[in-house]
């Protein structure tokens, strides 16, 4: 028997609300993204699965109705632990503004995170996209995206749907996970109650989250890869 | 049924339990009980993936898939016995559907004693004390013959191996994805259908009739979910046989097999019928060569190509990079000849300075 030992991959991307209600929380928001991706190689290594690339990127969104505040913002993927001055660094400036009231274009996040450049390497993988939010979802198409996301968010939810359910998709249809740590309201009680492969705890960004259910949410994303 | 055989022909049964992490396996103990006309061989997969919240109890702390599995082992070995009657027929749809019955019953009442707080997450993914269930329940006829009647729920697994026809899986792997068992390997598809206690269930059935020599078995996924391919599971076994002087050396080569590639726990029953372990190695070993020379090596063969491949193009990236580098040396001194902080640069148009050089056409020299 020749050596066999399957190579593991994982790549998380973060969408993190950064409209101004966050301001109360969001620091302890950007210190759970920036744990949360040990937390997933420490969950994996415990069970023996050597993780052999873990990459992370950002996605922060507050408002599109409000274009003056930086709507969306983008990083690159991270590859850790060789960047996580990067990683850590993008994180640590983002900060709470603008958005007016909720809702807020947390759908715009999601579809920009499902067309992320997900790894092709690797022979088991796992996809993970994170919400932190504590605002409901503006409905697809309200306001204008900048042309520099060109075809990447779709024009409405059937078709973000589609985008997430789409089994030749950028995502693996095994391979990809959303949690979401976001309250019950338009777009998110509906991506839950529909969408496959979905964890959701309702809440303010994950406030209240027990240890159990955390530790709920990295086993399913670390023991079935 | 006993533990030990007093039957017409010989038999070699084994079984081994693997962890990942000590005390903490989701698989349970497998089940093998060998009689003279029936025999049982089984494995309980708990799912760590969809079974993760911990129970705190008085006998410990564990994931509700630690609990899952080792409560479906129980209720089967409890519950068989009377669940297919004594009779020389059984009907294993009716089998089935008890079992689920039992199984489910006993599930529901073991989570309602954790009086667990009530997760406040929300998702199609998570059950409540999920396992899978693979037991083969092998029959002997009065011809000599074997019923081997398949009750599975989620993706353990039974097979069968001839000694000519190899490997057959005699269960079909509960999938959302139609995944063959290939696809499966590097895309892990989630289950549909599971033991747990808070989803419906079903626990499926299926009859196969089995003339000795034959090896069956019972495997969670942990042994076939790892390796290169199907037919590498196969090896795994046969080669494990071929290379034993003992059954208890067969389950050591099985095991350190298993061992050396999985990625989750493991846990594996297994009958062989119809010689000792030395007629056994016999039987299969024709099926071995061909396994190799067929299966095996061509692929290893391809593996080997692949990775000497791989190490060339690395080997030429390697001396791309460098004569790069050495041909940028060469090529820097003129380039960046109006560079130089010293140097200054002459205004488009504008005449050379007295002092400066004339231009030469001899070669320019590299500093």
């Amino acid at each position: 028997m020749s050596d066999q030992g399957l190579t593991y991959t994982v790549d998380l991307v973060f969408c993190i609300d950064v409209s101004g209600s966050m301001r109360p929380i969001l620091d302890q928001v950007k210190a759970n993204a920036l744990s949360f991706y040990s937390d997933v190689q420490t969950n994996l290594t415990a069970k023996g699965k050597d993780v052999d690339q873990l990459r992370v990127r950002v996605v922060a969104f507050r408002d599109l109705a409000h274009p003056d505040e930086l709507p969306l913002e983008e990083s690159a993927f991270f590859t850790l632990p060789g960047e996580q001055e990067g990683f850590a660094a993008f994180v640590e400036r983002l900060s709470p503004a603008g958005g007016g009231d909720e809702p807020e274009s947390g759908l715009e996040a999601l579809a920009l995170a499902i067309s992320s450049d997900w790894t092709r390497t690797g022979d088991r993988r796992r996809q993970v996209i994170v919400v932190w939010t504590d605002a409901s979802t503006l409905p697809l198409g309200s306001a204008p995206a900048s042309p520099d996301f060109g075809t990447r968010i779709p024009a409405d939810f059937s078709a973000l749907t589609d985008q997430w359910e789409n089994e030749q998709g950028a995502m693996g249809v095994n391979s990809k996970r959303l949690i979401m740590f976001a309250p019950d309201g338009s777009g998110w009680s509906e991506i839950s109650s529909v969408w496959e492969n979905v964890v959701h705890h309702p809440s303010k960004a994950g406030s209240g989250l027990s240890e159990v259910d955390y530790g709920t949410i990295l086993d399913s994303i670390g023991n079935s890869v | 049924m006993s533990g030990a055989a007093q039957d017409a022909e010989p038999r070699v049964a084994m079984s081994f339990y693997l962890e990942q992490v000590a005390g903490e396996g989701e698989d349970a103990e497998p089940l093998v009980l060998v009689g003279y006309e029936r025999s049982l061989l089984g494995v309980f997969d708990g799912l760590g993936g969809a079974g993760g919240t911990v129970y705190e109890t008085p006998g410990g702390r564990h994931a509700g898939a630690w609990f899952a599995s080792r409560l479906a082992r129980d209720v089967v070995a409890g519950h068989m016995p009377e669940v297919v009657g004594a009779g020389p027929q059984i009907d294993g749809e009716q089998t089935a559907r008890q079992l689920a019955e039992r199984l489910r019953k006993a599930l529901v009442e073991r989570l309602a004693e954790f009086d667990a707080p009530r997760s406040s997450l929300r998702s199609k993914l998570l059950k409540a004390l999920p396992s899978t269930m693979a037991v083969a329940y092998l029959v002997r006829g009065e011809t000599g013959g074997y019923a081997c009647h398949c009750f599975w729920a989620g993706d353990s697994r039974l097979y069968v191996i001839d000694p000519v026809a190899g490997a057959q899986q005699l269960t079909s792997d509960d999938l959302r994805s139609d995944n063959d068992a290939m696809a499966n390997l590097l895309d892990d598809s989630v289950m549909d259908n599971c033991l747990s206690a808070d989803t419906e269930f079903v626990v499926h059935h299926r009859r196969v009739d089995l003339q000795p020599p034959f090896i069956a078995l019972a495997a969670s996924d942990g042994c076939f979910g790892y390796v290169a391919s199907p037919m590498h599971f196969e090896h795994l076994v046969l080669s494990g046989l071929d290379g034993a002087a003992s059954p208890d050396g067969w389950r050591e080569a099985l095991r350190s097999s298993v061992q050396a590639v999985a990625g989750d726990d493991a846990t594996l029953a297994l009958l062989a019928v119809g010689g000792d372990l030395a007629e056994l190695k016999g039987t299969y070993r024709t099926r071995l060569d061909t396994l190799r020379t067929t299966y095996i090596e061509p692929m290893e063969e391809a593996e080997r190509q692949t990775r000497s491949a791989q190490e060339q193009a690395d080997e030429l990236e390697q001396r791309r990079g460098a004569l790069r580098a050495e041909l940028w040396s060469k090529y820097k001194p003129d380039y960046e000849r109006h560079l130089s902080a010293d140097a200054p640069t002459p205004a488009p148009g504008s005449e050379p300075p007295a002092d400066a050089e004339a231009p030469s056409d001899e070669e320019p020299k590299t500093p």
